[in-house]
């Protein structure tokens, strides 16, 4: 229970592609278009339960009432006590499920299966057999709903329709992994007149699939029993560990990029051009530029939205606005002391290299040798910090001792 | 080095002259896709299932009687055996159809085959669809299959606890592909599938029918895992210890059906001291009999194929412990079950189908019983199904001879 198998989603979005994009292709009419692509997220969210559809469906006609009040309240005297409100509020549901876990995931079944059963009782009893969930893809709906919110307020866009926000809030292949979309990375290919769906995307989106499922099935899959080291850490030896552990790190990014390039597939068979989230980040040199390749739609998110606000570009305080990025990060992962940890250590890695950079520029060409000894030494960085996104706090020493040799 | 999708097509043009650049080109890539898993079947194909895989069948000594099932995790559903002369009876059923007493463990459909061992002279093989557990969903799975099986009759066991509770609709959702494969020409069961099968379990459920490859893919995975232990360095033989109490989320993570959840947070705060005999009558009393309801759908369907049926079918709703039956909470629950059943039955009329909505508490003498649905001693239930299910093929002129042979005395 509580194991969504990732691959069920989009073995079901595959499918319903087959009913949906000849509609979708010659049916030209944006409305149309935004409304069937609005029922293919909502039916996919049923299929894993109906309760968390309605879930989304509540989440998103409140976005949406948001947007119209921080629209209408925007150049009016208490404009920005409402939009910070609102923005407190989209956040709420997922910071609530971050602090208090066990709660807010039991009653979050519990309460939205009880009002499913009070307003259609067989929905409800549908509901019922389905297995009982954590709230799947909140966090990349919190994010999409606050760019939609900021974006409103800072004048990038006017206040959505109903039919535009739910398009962008039930948008088919992000909703359960990502990548985090922004609605102008969507807004224009649904429209009949601006995009036509091209061979050519579908010839991407093809090989974008495959190698989604290359990545997931045959590189990650294998290895996906190294996260039993993190079961078995007191009876393995220093060497065996370590080697678990950089198993694990290919695990962990084989799986990732591999369910990212399959939504990014599934986008692009609609001709929607979604951006990569990876760009191969373990042969990355430096701290930055692994978290500039790494999950790049969520690193983007925070820079947009942390980074730049707190002084980022600026010299005097762009460490304290790497620090803010980098602990957001971790932390959106789960607020736990083991992340804290994490998005210490990150930080520490990152500010440690912008202030070596600034006193001593890299040679440049490097010898390819020193770029392989750094880009190696970069990947043993961040899988030695892995551990901490899977463990939990009293488990960090007996984890980290065992690796070290300590125990 | 390839960046993006951009120059993987540039790669892709470069070793492979441009496939998937037409529609002709991808039309060909799903072609070969097919015959990749065509392929995949023939060179390495999966052997047949064994009766020995399912872990129950070795409590049945009698090789003309076995449980057909398979794991629950295995999209296959069943095995299909092919009894050629025989007389097939498919039997379906839940966890009523055990008898467990501290002496022995055996099948009710076994011990009746032994009480009717040949009809028109042919030899009676059982082929028991049981399913532990087994929801009103689950047992329309089933007898679709068995339907779709050579059965010469079906002998469907309707648990009154769970027929129209709502509460859990369907325990087995591996049947599904193979239900949509057996639905798929007959537009009247779709709105059921509907509400039960995903475009997954749709499209798997039909490329399993032409395809090996996916039909067997639960076991090409078994055998992949159990292969998985190549790539790892881990000593895991030593297991780890205990690392205290679990969470109540770790606690709903280690459940292994979304009804302990439900049974936990919903029902239990009000009830924490209730004993076996409390939950079974909360479940009889949790059946929803207000009409228009999933479980009557289900069964409106189930009565309607059995009814439509070239072959006799006889259900049956297993006894309630008559010590049960005393409690008139029990017997005035039950009751409006059997009723809410004939009347749905009545509807559903067919020439071969029997549906003896009375549960058989009611007319067996005393029995013992483990709780009040699960029989101990099976003895007065074998010979009264062997007679019910002899007089039916009789009636209805099925067959010209079925004799019932009195019990063999207990050594």
């Amino acid at each position: 229970m509580l194991q969504y198998n990732s691959f069920n989603f989009f073995a079901n979005l595959f499918p319903l592609m087959l009913v949906a994009l000849p509609l979708y292709r010659f049916v030209r009419n944006i409305v149309f278009r935004r409304v069937l692509l609005t029922f293919v997220g909502l039916y996919l969210l049923w299929l894993i339960a109906p309760r968390l559809a309605l879930f989304y469906l509540v989440f998103w006609l409140l976005a949406f009432g948001f947007q119209q009040l921080v629209a209408y309240t925007a150049e009016k005297k208490r404009g920005t006590v409402v939009f910070v409100a609102v923005l407190v509020l989209l956040l709420a549901p997922m910071v609530t499920w971050k602090v208090w876990t066990d709660p807010f995931v039991i009653n979050f079944n519990l309460w939205s299966n009880q009002i499913l059963l009070h307003l259609v009782h067989n929905v409800g009893a549908i509901d019922l057999f389905h297995q009982i969930i954590l709230p799947l893809g909140l966090s990349f709906t919190t994010f999409r709903a606050i760019d939609m919110v900021v974006k409103t307020y800072l004048g990038e866009f006017e206040a959505l329709r109903i039919d535009e926000v739910f398009f962008y809030g039930f948008f088919p292949p992000v909703l359960l992994i990502g990548p985090v979309i922004q609605y102008t990375d969507i807004r224009k290919a649904v429209d009949p007149k601006v995009k036509t769906i091209v061979w050519d995307d579908l010839r991407a989106a093809l090989l974008l699939i495959v190698s989604g499922l290359v990545k997931v099935f045959v590189i990650s899959y294998p290895l996906q029993n190294s996260a039993d080291m993190f079961i078995y850490y007191r009876t393995n030896s220093v060497w065996r560990l370590w080697v678990e552990l950089i198993a694990f790190a290919l695990y962990f990014f084989f799986n990732f990029s591999g369910y990212s390039d399959l939504a990014i597939g599934a986008a692009k068979i609609l001709g929607f051009d979604i951006q990569r989230n990876f760009n191969w980040p373990y042969t990355k040199t430096n701290p930055q530029d692994f978290w500039n390749s790494w999950h790049m739609s969520l690193t983007q998110f925070f820079q947009r939205y942390v980074f730049v606000p707190f002084g980022g570009m600026r010299q005097k305080t762009q460490y304290r606005a790497i620090f803010l990025t980098i602990m957001a990060i971790a932390l959106w992962h789960d607020i736990s002391i083991p992340l804290v940890v994490f998005g210490l250590y990150q930080a520490a890695g990152l500010i440690g290299h912008r202030w070596l950079r600034g006193k001593r520029p890299p040679p440049s060409p490097q010898p390819r040798a020193l770029t392989v000894a750094k880009a190696s030494g970069q990947f043993m960085f961040f899988a030695f910090s892995l551990p901490l996104m899977v463990i939990s706090a009293h488990q960090i020493i007996p984890v980290y001792s065992a690796l070290l040799g300590l125990q | 080095m390839i960046h993006d999708v951009k120059d993987a097509q540039a790669e892709l043009d470069r070793l492979a002259g441009g496939a998937g650049k037409g529609p002709l080109s991808l039309l060909r890539i799903v072609a070969w896709m097919f015959v990749g898993l065509l392929l995949i079947g023939f060179a390495w194909p999966v052997a047949q299932p064994k009766y020995s895989d399912n872990k129950y069948n070795h409590k049945i000594l009698d090789p003309l009687a076995k449980i057909v099932t398979l794991d629950k995790n295995d999209t296959r559903g069943f095995k299909r055996p092919n009894h050629g002369k025989a007389f097939t009876i498919a039997w379906i059923g839940p966890s009523t159809l055990q008898s467990i007493s501290k002496t022995s463990y055996t099948f009710i459909p076994a011990d009746v085959r032994k009480r009717i061992p040949v009809i028109d002279g042919r030899n009676v093989v059982v082929d028991i669809y049981f399913l532990s557990g087994a929801r009103i969903m689950d047992l329309y799975a089933a007898t679709q299959a068995a339907l779709h099986s050579r059965a010469d009759m079906i002998v469907l066991d309707l648990n009154p606890l769970w027929v129209y509770n709502d509460t859990e609709l369907q325990g087995w959702s591996n049947l599904n592909g193979l239900t949509a494969s057996h639905i798929i020409k007959s537009p009247s069961q779709w709105s059921l599938g509907a509400q039960f099968f995903s475009p997954e379990d749709v499209l798997t459920g039909l490329a399993a029918t032409k395809i090996p490859a996916i039909r067997d893919r639960w076991t090409y995975a078994q055998k992949v895992r159990n292969h998985l232990s190549w790539f790892s360095v881990l000593n895991e033989k030593t297991p780890p210890p205990s690392s205290g109490p679990l969470s109540p989320l770790q606690q709903v993570a280690a459940m292994t059906d979304p009804l302990q959840f439900w049974v936990k947070y919903r029902f239990s705060p009000t009830a924490k001291n209730q004993s076996i005999a409390d939950r079974q009558l909360a479940f009889l009393q949790g059946a929803n009999l207000s009409g228009g309801t999933i479980s009557d759908d289900v069964v409106s369907h189930l009565f309607g194929i059995l009814a439509g049926a070239k072959i006799p079918a006889y259900v049956y709703v297993p006894p309630l412990s008559q010590t049960a039956l005393k409690d008139p909470r029990f017997s005035a629950s039950l009751a409006k079950i059997e009723n809410h059943l004939a009347a749905q039955a009545a509807q559903h009329p067919g020439p071969l189908l029997l549906v003896n909505s009375q549960s058989l508490g009611r007319v067996l003498p005393p029995m013992e019983f483990n709780d009040i649905v699960h029989v101990a001693k099976d003895g007065p239930m074998v010979t009264y199904l062997a007679h019910a299910i002899c007089n039916h093929l009789l009636n209805t002129k099925t067959v010209q001879h079925c004799v019932v042979l009195p019990p063999t005395k207990a050594k």
